[in-house]
């Protein structure tokens, strides 16, 4: 007994703790954020650029931790005062969490460090704030955008030139995306039933979360007030919204909708991250996605962006590999054709220091440029060509999606990973210099560009267009941009409108009593709720607005 | 006296670590939970009274009622059906037939494989378009449902993916058959009993506690399944399947209504002690133990 207790004591005195003070003259700081994998070793990079410059300089070490679940580990430690000083959550968090105090107010922090609104898109400086306090920092951002695939548009271009449709363009309003659609919708006999094979469009994606919710906004409508203590599920707006969506059962027939949608779907995750991805396999001819779909298209579908390249050129990317140190020119020239030429490749001026010649061959989407010393291989890499230039080559296009309203342009949902600094932080300087580096121009547009994802800022550099990994970032940057590009609503629980606004949509496309009924029912429901949360008398605001009526 | 008291002290010091823990990890949250149920609290500030008002609000909220019935709905799916097949499998495996060990591994090898791997698996064996179920299906000309999408073939669809994992049930049942004594098979083949009288006159009556005990185990497992609706539907569609123990998960964790969430947790243990009890008190009818 006595040495269990001795035992029990030593771990007291002497046991681990956790390591968030100095240590010697360094300020520990600890940065938890949501990304895994390539994406949080790529976050890593900024936390080893700072630790090895401003950090060290300063005397402040950021030690990366990468977790699932960030959301409720951020609440949780924080209520228990051992939070991280740096979390890098998602916007959908930012107001819930702030109007619980489990955020530090950033304004002062934030002028102090140059992080100001100019400097930002409107869109996403405004979502980081509540009540007119700055309570986040965005870091990658994103835009909602119309892909459609070309190569579908041309293999239905005569039934869309039929119906006096265009295929060689992206539609420029609902009701012409609608009638792309209908045109494109292929349908197949199986098992003797018929099948929905490939859908021009269909609403609501199984794995487009936040997205879907969103829908709305491309008729014009507000979810809530702007002070968000009103929810406005029953606007003329949200109802043209559900009945557009409503429409497409309506159309293609509710079960084979709902057959061809769980073709796709995976439960809670939705598979747009696989190479099942239904734009990418080609079942769905339109879809609205983030600038992250280049990604999965590099990862899974490569040949969507290289669909024009000229065969040699698209040889010479697969031989880039080959490549080895110590190549002499003419081995290399023998695969990659010859150097110094108008067609292939040619000296890259200036001449690189001491002697070396660098050689520089297109390759279609990418450029190769290899570093000869004594007339060998030395060094080998390649750079994207110019965004913009790529898209001569790509199977697909990204086009604003197209709005309701008439003359309501450039509509899009725009969306947020972004930094906060719990409030029961230690270390609230130490936390803001890290935030401060990793929004850094260079930084976050190398960390942007790395995640597939836009930059916050309001004025992007020509490298940043350069060596984006998606060929349309230019009209993401520009939805983004936009004054129509609206983030999420300001309401401290969106996420419990938000799976409200999911039930909207599966009701809908069910099509389970009329799109007012559900609309009003939701209204009630969420109206209730928001009162509950802010703690007003359970009948506020409980009346109808005149669509229910 | 001072010796027996010494003894105790003893025995409580070493039994402490387990109190320790009981009282600190067990106990006090439990407690604690049902004063929070009677709170408004978002983890961040403190809790504040509201008296009974979250158990009020839970019998207003249609959702909390739409998952009460999906859950019973699936319990009265699984629980019976999941009964009947282990114990029918059970039963098959304790014939003596070639290869006897190979099948009782292969009904076992599923409980052993991750719920999440499983999920995955399943969805893909009930995937409309590239499924195997529905490929299966049409080659016999029978037009397969989409059986996570539709709401009416969603909950069907959970029920039998919850088979899957009967192997658990089946090796406790396999237990339960070797002690059951060979002598009395032979006196019902004796009394003229044949196969299907020789189990339900010496098999179940003799396996009943067993049963009792898989069933009580089932009742508690079924009313708070939580895993596979969430990785497979996540509730839907259209709140189809979609359960009290997720509706208590989305309250506590992502609507941050920990209040709230505690009063459904406590109503949630109400319910199961409640079908527990009916187990029990039912039992005394149809549960023989050897020896009584």
């Amino acid at each position: 007994m006595a040495m269990m207790i001795a035992a029990g004591l030593a771990m007291l005195v002497f046991g681990p703790r956790p390591r968030s003070s100095g240590l010697g003259a360094r300020v520990h700081i600890q940065y938890w954020d949501k990304w895994t994998g390539l994406e949080a070793d790529q976050a890593k990079q900024i936390v080893d650029a700072f630790n090895s410059t401003v950090g060290k300089e300063k005397g402040i070490w950021v030690d990366f931790v990468s977790m699932s679940q960030i959301d409720r580990k951020t609440l949780i430690s924080t209520a228990a005062g051992v939070p991280p000083d740096v979390a890098g959550l998602w916007d959908t968090q930012v107001l819930q969490f702030a109007s619980m105090g489990a955020l530090e107010p950033l304004d002062d922090y934030a002028r102090r460090n140059g992080l100001t609104r100019d400097k930002y898109k409107r869109v996403y400086y405004n979502g980081c704030q509540y009540h007119g306090t700055l309570y986040a920092i965005p870091s990658t951002v994103f835009s909602t955008a119309l892909l459609w695939n070309k190569e579908i548009f041309q293999q239905k271009a005569a039934e869309l030139r039929a119906a006096g449709l265009d295929p060689n363009r992206a539609p420029r309003t609902l009701a012409e995306l609608d009638k792309y659609a209908a045109a494109i919708d292929t349908w197949v006999t199986r098992g003797g039933r018929k099948r929905l094979e490939v859908a021009g469009y269909i609403p609501l994606l199984p794995d487009m979360g936040n997205g879907n919710a969103l829908t709305s906004y491309w008729f014009g409508a507000q979810i809530a007030n702007p002070d968000g203590t009103k929810v406005l599920l029953t606007s003329p707006e949200m109802f043209a919204a559900y009945n557009w969506i409503r429409g497409y059962s309506e159309r293609l027939g509710e079960p084979a909708l709902a057959e061809f949608r769980s073709g796709f779907s995976s439960g809670a995750t939705g598979l747009f991250d696989t190479p099942q991805n239904p734009f990418l396999v080609g079942w769905i001819a339109m879809e609205p996605q983030g600038a992250w779909v280049s990604a999965f298209i590099e990862k899974y579908k490569p040949s969507m962006d290289r669909a024009h390249i000229p065969p040699d050129q698209l040889q010479r990317e697969k031989d880039f590999d080959s490549l080895k140190p110590g190549m002499r020119l003419e081995q290399v020239e023998q695969l990659l054709g010859p150097g110094n030429s108008p067609t292939g490749g040619y000296t890259v001026p200036p001449q690189v220091p001491g002697g070396a010649r660098m050689f520089r061959w297109p390759a279609g989407v990418k450029e190769i440029y290899v570093t000869f010393v004594d007339g060998k291989v030395s060094a080998k890499e390649w750079k994207w060509l110019p965004a913009k230039m790529r898209q001569q080559y790509c199977q697909w296009g990204a086009a604003p999606f197209p709005s309701g309203v008439p003359g309501l342009e450039n509509v899009t949902s725009a969306g947020m990973d972004v930094w906060v600094i719990p409030s029961t932080s230690k270390h609230k300087n130490e936390a803001m210099e890290f935030i401060a580096f990793a929004s850094r121009q260079d930084q976050i547009e190398k960390l942007s560009s790395d995640h597939c994802n836009l930059s916050p800022l309001s004025v992007e550099s020509p490298e940043y267009f350069q060596n984006h990994p998606n060929p349309y970032v230019d009209v993401f940057e520009a939805l983004a941009a936009s004054p129509n590009a609206r983030g999420l609503p300001r309401l401290i629980d969106w996420p419990q409108i938000a799976d409200e606004l999911g039930q909207v949509g599966e009701r809908s496309y069910l099509l389970e009593g009329t799109t007012a009924q559900i609309l009003s029912d939701a209204q009630r429901r969420c109206q209730q709720e928001l009162n509950k949360a802010l703690d007003l008398p359970a009948n506020t605001n409980l009346d109808l607005d005149e669509m229910a009526q | 006296m001072n010796s027996e008291i010494r003894q105790f002290g003893k025995g409580v010091a070493f039994v402490s670590p387990w109190l320790i823990g009981f009282v600190a990890f067990t106990f006090l949250p439990i407690a604690v939970s049902f004063y929070f149920s009677l709170c408004k609290f978002d983890l961040l500030q403190p809790p504040r009274f509201i008296g009974a008002r979250n158990y009020l609000d839970l019998l207003h909220d249609r959702v909390f009622w739409q998952a009460t019935r999906n859950t019973f709905y699936y319990t009265a799916m699984v629980l019976p059906a999941g009964l009947l097949v282990s114990l029918g499998l059970a039963m098959l495996l304790n014939v003596q037939v070639p290869g006897r060990a190979i099948w009782r591994t292969v009904i076992f090898m599923p409980s052993l494989v991750p719920i999440v791997s499983s999920a995955m698996v399943w969805m893909w064996l009930l995937n409309p378009r590239l499924g195997l179920l529905n490929v299966l299906l049409m080659k016999m000309h029978v037009p397969g449902p989409p059986w996570l999408t539709d709401p009416r073939w969603a909950m069907p669809a959970l029920a039998l993916m919850s088979l899957w994992g009967v192997g658990n049930a089946v090796v406790i049942y396999l237990a339960g058959l070797q002690d059951v004594p060979i002598e009395l098979y032979e006196a019902a083949e004796l009394d003229g009993a044949g196969l299907l009288g020789r189990a339900w006159h010496v098999t179940i009556p003799l396996l009943s506690p067993v049963i009792f005990f898989n069933l009580v185990m089932a009742i508690i497992g079924t009313l708070q399944v939580f895993e596979i609706p969430y990785i497979m539907t996540n509730g839907g569609p259209a709140r189809s399947t979609y359960f009290l123990s997720m509706y208590l998960y989305d309250n506590a964790f992502a609507y941050l209504q920990m209040g709230y969430a505690s009063a459904m947790a406590w109503i949630m243990l109400l319910i199961v002690l409640a079908l527990t009890g009916l187990a029990f008190w039912t039992s005394r009818s149809w549960v023989h133990y050897q020896g009584r």
